[in-house]
């Protein structure tokens, strides 16, 4: 990661906080394209542990953009919050275009499953839950960051809490119930 | 729902999942109070906690997303034209769990398109393929066949199966808007392919709309289920405990097991059932029809079906209207399908009719008791009267089900009936009438004496009692006729119809129905002596009238007959198209394996032959069977006709091997049954497929069974003796034993003293010594032998003309032999005149008499059109024969000898 590049996430951290909304778009796209070719490398890899990859994948991302010495607790914040976001929208853009894929349009001769079967088996519908989750932001806006950050963002449950500055058994708890309406949403999606 | 209610839905969410699993519920209705919905979303959030979703959503999206990239990265892709083993790609058709699925060209074994999926790497992939090859065993109409599963040199899997071009179900019938009972049909078939691999211990596991899919063989709509076992063999190659599968398809004991879950055919059952309600989701289903959904897809695989041929089997009674096994028996319910039933497809039902023969003796009892109560008596008997109708036509539909056990029973109730009425005294019409019902019963089950005497006693009655041409007596009489045809006493079938039309015609009015009965069946006593002019004059007027009468199952029939007839005239093009309108008829008014169905694809099958559709003519005599012998039993006459029909045409191909099972299979049900007539029929087939494959001793056994078999019986069908000792003499020249072959003949001619020299049978026979007598040599004995068969030259018979064409090869093979070359050449040419004309251009007798002449003008050192006639025989022989033929290899032998190159 060059040094110019993570000046420039500075400068643009910056002059969100002098008021730039623009900076901010800015921003997420750097790091989206980050976030892309850091995945990029992760499949090329043989014999790689993708789980501990991809659970690091966000804070690796913040220290390959960001100079982190040269910035205040607010700034790290709000760079995650910013790469979490980019993040929900990486995975739920795929998810849908992979929905749009499958979709067997009518009248027309399909042989054959046209459809993952091993991907799409027991899958969450990402883009359903990413629906459901709006929802849950209206009701529960504290739940609904909690499970932001731990599905779309992989932060682990002691990150959240220091991250939202609460305890480790409230973000549990919060989990806990907050997860289990949103499933309970899809079921009902489904029937 | 408000921030606040969740907030509260929440607590009890929390507090509630602290609680050990039996308190849970108690606690949810202590804390909601009455909010019923609130009570309903905290508990079946509960639930939710177990399901596998629960588990998948502790894991972030984003690993998950990657495994998912990592896992498509390594499927292995091949391009347009690159070669697996026998395999060429064409294209890729789609993208599986398991990797690429491609269209493939495969040269060798055999030229056809498969569907080829690559399979990525597994370390234990090989002992797999090993336990998969048994899927490569499935055969069956219904499921796409599995060709084969191998490895390449590289260690790369794959499956080759059948390609099938089109739809999946859904799909399909929302293009074509298929009506409820369209879809059950197409259901129906997926249940006959399930059920079958289930009986082969396969599942499925993996059923699902786009694994079912709709294709058109012959313009009929056909399921094939793709990728059978398929994913089993996938969960079984992956390396963690994921199990593959839809979702919504899935059994929930399949969600929610933690190890890999057995494959189980309750799980197929769960997924069928899914399948059924979303296929009819845009129909309003009756309570009947959900409560089999219901059953299906119980949440409890106990509580499903335990078979598969259990949930059709339940489809069909709501089809027919009967109660099916997933709702409980109520006396009102019964009675409800009763009704209904009556109205729609009749079926068998033996309670009924003991209760009408029971009720009938009463009423009678009372009648003669007390003549006071004779006008109340009366009544009772117009109702018994229409039951009766109603009985016969149970009887027209036997239960494809359940109609053969009870069957026997019935016969023996039937058989009591008939001593009871036969014993009567003075009989009144009202036991005439009863008598007519019960013997119209007794022919439909083929009693046929039983019902001759019934309907004679009946007619005798009413003769007496109503004016000549009642209509009570003409329906007599036309039963009696279709008595006659079927005891094979054609002459006085042919009489007594002849006397019925002519009495039914004096009616005032004409009652048109019996009339158009009538000549159906004269019409098929025409067709069955084969005198197709005559019957298609009969099948027409049946036709015109019934056209009149609107009755479309009937018409249906009559134009199957008149098919019939046309056939025998070898006129295709008209037996196809009444054929077909037949069966367009057939398919609005039963179900698809209806036996009259069966029946139009059984005559079908022949017409498909002729027109070298092996393959089509193959499927089409294996589903008519199968249907008839489920709904009638084994050795039902329609069920030996077709097995007959079977047999002949494996016999014509050279299947000689694959006749020998069947017919060692009827022969066993017909010894059982004591059907000693039937059983020396088909030993004299057997003899001749043993005689083909060379099985010396065991032919002579079958063949001098057959014979023994019926020795000093008086039998049916008198031609029976006759026909095994030419069959016999077949079987011998086939062996090369040409005196004994001689000698049957001579022994089949004496049982056949009674027919007229001319007769077709008598010529036929002439033609088989003449052949035997070539073969020993004896040119003039032959050239007698097939002079005498052109001295009887009939040119309206067809069946005549044949025996014509055979001895004019015959005679020009002779003159060839005795150098005879111009004789020859006249007799050959003027065969292939008429045989072009009797048969067609394309018939394989023409490849025959070419071949002949080949030979002729090489002798006449002619070679442009000894080689020309050679190359059209190879023509028509190639296509018209089997391969290895030998007829087919004579021909090529020829080529070779004269240096004629094979190929054009």
């Amino acid at each position: 990661m060059t040094h110019d590049r993570k000046q420039e996430v500075t400068q643009l951290l910056n002059q969100f906080k002098d008021g730039d909304s623009q900076s901010n778009t800015e921003l997420m796209a750097l790091i989206y394209r980050e976030l892309r070719s850091f995945a990029g490398n992760i499949l090329k890899q043989e014999n790689q542990t993708i789980t501990f990859q991809a659970t690091e994948l966000v804070n690796e991302a913040y220290f390959r953009l960001f100079d982190s010495s040269a910035a205040d607790w607010n700034d790290r914040k709000h760079f995650l919050s910013s790469a979490i976001v980019v993040m929900r929208r990486l995975l739920v853009d795929h998810a849908r275009k992979k929905h749009a894929q499958r979709r067997i349009p009518k009248n027309q001769q399909t042989p054959f499953e046209a459809v993952s079967a091993i991907t799409e088996s027991l899958d969450l519908d990402v883009v359903a839950l990413n629906d459901a989750l709006d929802d849950l932001e209206k009701l529960d806006s504290r739940g609904a960051k909690i499970v932001e950050l731990r599905f779309f963002g992989g932060l682990s449950e002691d990150e959240i809490a220091q991250f939202m500055g609460l305890s480790r058994s409230t973000v549990n708890r919060e989990w806990q119930a907050c997860k289990l309406w949103l499933l309970h949403q899809l079921c009902d999606h489904d029937a | 729902m408000t921030p606040e209610q969740f907030a509260l839905m929440k607590e009890v969410l929390l507090a509630a999942q602290e609680l050990p699993a039996d308190q849970q519920q108690a606690y949810v209705h202590k804390a909601c109070g009455d909010d019923q919905a609130l009570i309903k979303a905290v508990l079946s959030m509960l639930q939710v906690k177990e399901s596998t979703w629960a588990q998948a959503i502790e894991q972030p999206a984003i690993v998950r997303h990657l495994n998912e990239s990592k896992r498509q990265e390594e499927l292995p892709e091949l391009a347009v034209g690159d070669q697996i083993h026998t395999y060429t790609i064409v294209k890729k058709i789609g993208t599986g769990g398991m990797g690429h699925v491609y269209a493939a060209q495969q040269q060798y074994p055999a030229e056809r398109q498969v569907a080829l999926k690559l399979i990525k790497k597994s370390p234990n992939q090989k002992y797999l393929i090993n336990e998969i090859q048994i899927l490569a065993s499935l055969n069956h109409p219904n499921i796409a066949t599995l060709y084969e599963i191998n490895q390449t040199e590289q260690g790369q899997t794959y499956i080759a199966m059948e390609l099938v071009e089109g739809l999946d179900m859904i799909s399909w019938c929302q293009q074509r808007q298929c009506s409820q009972a369209q879809r059950i049909r197409l259901f129906l078939q997926l249940c006959q392919g399930i059920a079958y691999a289930h009986e082969k211990g396969i599942i499925h596991c993996d059923i699902k709309p786009s694994n079912v899919l709709v294709t058109e063989v012959s313009g009929a709509p056909v399921v094939k289920v793709i990728d059978f076992g398929v994913s089993q063999f996938q969960d079984q190659l992956a390396e963690d405990n994921s199990i593959s599968g839809t979702p919504s398809y899935m059994a929930p004991e399949v969600m929610q097991s933690q190890a890999k879950p057995l494959a189980d055919t309750r799980r197929d059952i769960y997924a069928m059932g899914v399948l059924l309600r979303k296929f009819l989701d845009d129909v309003p289903l009756n309570q009947d029809f959900q409560a089999i959904i219901d059953r299906a897809t119980a949440a409890q695989p106990d509580a499903r079906y335990g078979a598969v041929l259990s949930l059709r089997d339940d489809i069909h009674r709501f089809f027919d209207r009967r109660p099916i096994s997933a709702r409980p028996h109520t006396w009102t319910y019964l009675s409800g399908l009763f009704i209904k039933r009556r109205l729609g497809v009749v079926l068998f039902s033996l309670a009924l009719l003991a209760t009408v023969v029971a009720g009938y003796w009463a009423q009678r009892q009372q009648a003669q008791l007390a003549t006071e109560q004779a006008q109340k008596a009366q009544l009772a008997q117009a109702e018994a009267e229409e039951m009766a109708t109603f009985l016969t036509d149970l009887f027209n539909v036997a239960n494809p089900e359940k109609g053969r056990e009870s069957a026997v029973t019935a016969q023996q109730l039937l058989h009591n009936a008939k001593d009871q009425l036969l014993a009567v005294e003075q009989p009144t019409l009202s036991d005439a009438r009863f008598m007519h019902t019960i013997g119209s019963i007794l022919t439909r089950m083929d009693q046929f004496a039983d019902a001759e005497a019934l309907i004679q006693q009946s007619l005798a009655v009413k003769q007496r009692l109503l004016p000549a041409n009642h209509e009570e007596i003409i329906s007599g009489l036309s039963q009696l006729g279709l008595i006659h045809r079927k005891t094979l006493d054609y002459v006085q079938a042919e009489n007594t119809l002849l006397a019925t039309i002519e009495l039914a015609q004096t009616q005032e009015p004409v009652n048109l129905d019996q009339l158009a009965y009538a000549h159906n069946h004269l019409g098929n006593v025409y067709n069955q002596t084969r005198q197709p002019a005559k019957a298609i004059e009969q099948h027409l007027a049946a036709i015109a009238l019934r056209q009149q009468l609107g009755d479309r199952k009937h018409l249906a029939d009559s134009y199957n007959n008149l098919g019939v007839a046309y056939r025998q005239q070898k006129d295709w093009s008209a037996t196809a198209k009444h054929m077909n309108q037949a069966l367009d008829i057939y398919l609005e008014v039963y179900d698809a394996d209806h036996p009259f169905i069966a029946a139009i694809k059984h005559n079908l099958a022949y017409v498909e032959e002729q027109g070298f559709n092996w393959d089509v003519a193959d499927q089409m005599l294996k589903q008519a069977i199968t249907t008839w012998r489920e709904a009638y039993g084994p050795i039902h006459s329609n069920t030996l006709i077709g097995i007959t029909n079977q047999v002949l045409y494996f016999q014509r191909r050279l299947r000689f091997a694959e006749t020998v099972p069947i017919l060692l299979d009827v022969i066993d049900h017909l010894a059982a049954e004591g059907a000693v007539e039937k059983q020396a029929d088909f030993l004299s087939h057997l003899g001749r497929s043993q005689a083909h494959l060379g099985q010396v001793e065991p032919a002579h056994e079958a063949h001098i069974r057959s014979l023994q078999l019926i020795e000093g019986l008086a039998l049916q069908d008198t031609q029976l003796p006759a026909k095994l000792h030419y069959r016999f003499a077949e079987s011998l020249l086939e062996l090369a034993e040409y005196e004994a072959a001689a000698d049957q003949v001579k022994h089949s001619q004496q049982a056949l003293s009674k027919l007229p020299s001319e007769h077709n049978l008598h010529l036929y026979l002439n033609n088989l010594l003449a052949k035997v007598k070539s073969r020993q040599g004896d040119g003039a004995a032959a050239k007698a032998l097939f002079q005498s068969v052109l001295a009887h030259n009939k040119p309206d018979n067809t069946r005549n003309q044949t025996e014509q064409v055979t001895a004019l090869l015959g005679l020009g093979r002779v003159h060839r032999t005795l150098f005879e070359l111009e004789e020859a050449t006249e007799v050959l040419l003027r065969a292939l005149a008429l045989n072009v004309q009797v048969n067609g251009d394309a018939h394989k007798t023409n490849g025959l008499i070419h071949a002949e002449l080949g030979l002729v003008f090489h002798d006449l050192e002619q070679p442009e059109r000894a080689e020309n006639h050679l190359k059209m025989a190879l023509r028509i022989q190639q296509r018209a024969l089997p391969a290895k033929h030998p007829d087919l290899l004579a021909t090529e032998h020829s080529m070779t000898q004269l240096g004629l190159a094979m190929a054009e």
